[in-house]
């Protein structure tokens, strides 16, 4: 077994689930449902309705701040590794950046699987000791006066950052703003703009 | 342990890999990825092993491999350690296993099946009611909001959930979130143990030295066994 060939680990992992399911610890169809569960239902167009929602009703804003599990649960995004949520604003002086040095903590059912450059180890060694430059690498320039904290998810808890509304939005509605809101953005590695999400 | 997990604050790891940068790129990328994410659910909702477990699997990984292998043969490392060193599928079957079946053929995004076996109900009710780790506790906590701490010199070589780079550093307890699971007697005993969890706040300079090249604040949760008096 070569655990450096990614034919070999796709091989040994199709290997793994057929034994899995012969020994009764899983059904092909459930993995089916399962993937497709993450893949469909659980994505960062939830935490963008957190989001826009923090964004156009101060009060929503308020209790995301004091409680994010319970006003995120409020939305019906609760699940596994979003059962206990931190929500971190960014302002005109203060930036947030989150990351899982240990491994790849990431609230799943509110934002989705974290994408790759977020589990690899490149991320999780540098961002801890040197964000300003690694944010420039992913395109996010802060003027000097910005404060940056750093956010290591070393336990259960999951840290959902809270851009900031970018100018030039005020006339849009909860709903037109969801699309504005990337996954980049509610980890801190991108800014929003007036411009769609990709 | 200081495994090769034990990533924040080292150099040398190179820039993050600019593929992964390209936009539009789906979380997983390939459909052994998805597949793999599944049954590992499916093995901690069947009792087979924990969570904590499965973590401390991944840092027992050889350390070019873990550094060089695609992100998801950690989990099948883990996973596959763990479900023979308990008992149910050896390492030598899963190579037979392999052998027989030869390259797979895995359907890129499954649709999701027509009708739901009852496992299959159970695991996607389980990925929405997930598995909160607060305990309580009898216990009075050690710490309030404000008072300086400092995290201790640890060095075992068994699991915990304590970043090595914050060693031996000051900081200031920002928030008390209760108890919560112990990860380290999770992953060892498999006993729920609560222990008193704080948001650690840390400067720059404590965490790297007056000649850090940047200045900033990083929060960490770290359990009251991690801490002392500053």
């Amino acid at each position: 077994m070569n655990w450096l060939s990614l034919t070999d680990v796709e091989a040994r992992v199709n290997a793994l689930e057929s034994l899995m399911v012969e020994k009764g610890l899983a059904e092909h169809e459930a993995v089916d449902a399962v993937v497709a569960s993450f893949e469909n239902d659980m994505g960062p167009v939830n935490g963008a309705k957190v989001v826009a929602r923090a964004w156009t009703e101060p009060e929503y804003r308020e209790w995301l701040l004091s409680d994010a599990t319970a006003a995120i649960a409020d939305m019906g995004f609760t699940g596994l590794q979003t059962e206990h949520m931190v929500a971190v604003e960014n302002t005109a002086e203060r930036h947030n950046v989150v990351v899982c040095t240990l491994c790849s903590c990431y609230p799943w059912t509110l934002l989705g699987i974290p994408p790759a450059w977020f589990k690899y180890p490149q991320y999780r060694a540098r961002v801890v000791k040197e964000p300003r430059s690694v944010l420039a690498e992913f395109g996010v320039s802060l003027p000097d006066d910005v404060k940056i904290d750093v956010w290591d998810s070393s336990a259960e808890i999951r840290y959902l950052v809270i851009p900031q509304r970018p100018e030039g939005t005020e006339g849009l509605t909860e709903d037109e703003l969801v699309p504005l809101i990337s996954r980049d953005s509610m980890v801190g590695t991108a800014l929003v703009t007036a411009e769609a999400a990709s | 342990m200081h495994g090769p997990h034990d990533l924040g604050g080292r150099d040398g790891i190179g820039p993050v890999d600019p593929e992964f940068l390209k936009p539009g790129i789906p979380e997983w990328r390939y459909p052994f990825e998805g597949r793999m994410h599944a049954v590992t659910a499916m093995a901690i909702a069947k009792g087979a092993f924990n969570l904590d477990e499965q973590r401390h699997g991944i840092e027992l990984m050889k350390w070019s491999d873990y550094l060089d292998s695609t992100y998801y043969a950690h989990w099948l490392f883990s996973v596959e350690k763990l479900l023979n060193d308990k008992g149910y599928i050896t390492h030598e079957e899963i190579d037979e296993r392999m052998r027989e079946l030869g390259t797979p053929s895995m359907t890129p995004h499954p649709t999701r099946p027509e009708t739901l076996s009852p496992f299959a109900e159970k695991m996607i009710e389980v990925l929405w009611a997930g598995t909160p780790h607060d305990r309580p506790t009898d216990q009075p906590a050690a710490y309030a909001v404000g008072d300086a701490v400092m995290v201790r010199n640890l060095n075992e070589a068994t699991h915990n959930r304590l970043p090595g780079y914050l060693n031996k550093t000051p900081g200031v307890i920002a928030k008390h979130y209760g108890a919560h699971h112990d990860p380290a007697d999770s992953a060892h005993r498999q006993v729920e143990t609560p222990h008193h969890l704080y948001m650690v706040r840390f400067t720059s300079t404590d965490l790297w030295g007056d000649e850090a090249p940047e200045a900033f604040d990083l929060y960490a949760d770290l359990f009251e066994n991690y801490l002392e008096p500053a």
